[in-house]
């Protein structure tokens, strides 16, 4: 696999993604899009979560936790691929089964070209460009997340829920 | 010599306010400066209080050299309102919050940077607004971060 080509196609997709929301965010959060069966009960409030946990922290969260090992231990390459099997596995199942399927895409292929790569700085390279796209969906995911719950609730501003919690003592007997 | 400094603006709203090092941390600030321009998606913390959150920043020109765990910190619910911290920043990514009003999250980070004092207001009134915006109608924001001239 050539790692160039791929380490390209990520940075592309991060470039783009600082302009105009990525494609998993729209497709799960705003359009409300997922595989069949992939939510609790049929509903997209399982989507939300898994998908807002893999792409808010799973995947940029392991990636920055290994680029930042890999500074401050000095890991090696197979060091690096031990951690990425170790813990990018489940994120990675986490984002498929919420259908983040271009976040999943990328991954499973950066672990794929990652096993057949040597020189670290190459390895970290890739990571790097990886880390940046996870960041970005994750920026966007703030955006799109129906904090709300698909707005079926009034949301306070941001004035009413002070004036809410000076009288919050009032709640209690 | 004029002390250091950038801009962080907002093209959506067309405003820009300077910002300044703080009393640590100034590897910090200079490696941020190091690596202008750059720009990202404006979003907002909504669980630890009202900040503005950048997660997505490109450090293109020069790697992360230092260690969170490593540069003194302090505590983000004590920290004054206009103090940048940086969060899961490594190799050539940062992510980092500006603190804008309240907030409750007890939990050490190294801070690095202040909005000048002359911005503030400008600053908060910005913070308030895109804390709301995304809330409520989701308008998208960007933010753009340049050194200043000396």
């Amino acid at each position: 696999m050539d790692w160039k080509a791929l380490k390209k196609e990520i940075e592309d997709i991060a470039a783009a993604s600082v302009e105009n929301c990525p494609e998993d965010i729209l497709r799960v959060f705003e359009y409300e899009i997922a595989p069949e069966g992939c939510g609790t009960g049929g509903l997209m409030l399982g989507p939300w979560y898994e998908g807002a946990t893999a792409s808010r922290y799973l995947i940029p969260y392991y990636m920055y936790n290994i680029v930042k090992l890999t500074k401050d231990l000095n890991l090696s390459v197979e060091r690096i691929r031990q951690h990425m099997r170790l813990t990018m596995t489940k994120a990675l199942g986490t984002a498929e089964l919420s259908g983040m399927l271009v976040l999943a895409d990328l991954t499973r292929r950066t672990m794929a070209c990652v096993d057949e790569m040597e020189n670290r700085e190459e390895v970290l390279e890739l990571l790097n460009a990886l880390y940046l796209y996870g960041s970005s969906i994750n920026a966007w995911q703030n955006y799109r997340v129906k904090w709300g719950l698909n707005q079926a609730f009034v949301i306070p501003t941001g004035h009413e829920l002070v004036e809410m919690g000076k009288r919050a003592e009032e709640s209690y007997i | 010599m004029s002390k250091p400094a950038f801009y962080m603006r907002w093209p959506e709203f067309n405003i820009q306010v300077r910002c300044v090092p703080i009393h640590h941390n100034r590897e910090l600030f200079d490696w941020f400066m190091r690596n202008l321009p750059t720009k990202c998606v404006q979003t907002v913390t909504v669980c630890a209080g009202l900040q503005l959150y950048m997660q997505n920043v490109k450090m293109e020109k020069v790697e992360c050299d230092w260690i969170q765990e490593d540069q003194p910190q302090e505590l983000m619910a004590e920290y004054p309102v206009g103090r940048f911290m940086f969060f899961m920043t490594a190799g050539h990514v940062a992510n980092f919050t500006i603190k804008a009003g309240y907030a409750t999250e007890p939990m050490p980070y190294p801070t690095w940077a202040d909005v000048a004092e002359e911005d503030m207001d400008t600053f908060v009134s910005v913070a308030n607004e895109i804390w709301e915006s995304i809330l409520q109608d989701k308008k998208t924001f960007h933010v753009e971060f340049f050194a200043a001239e000396e």
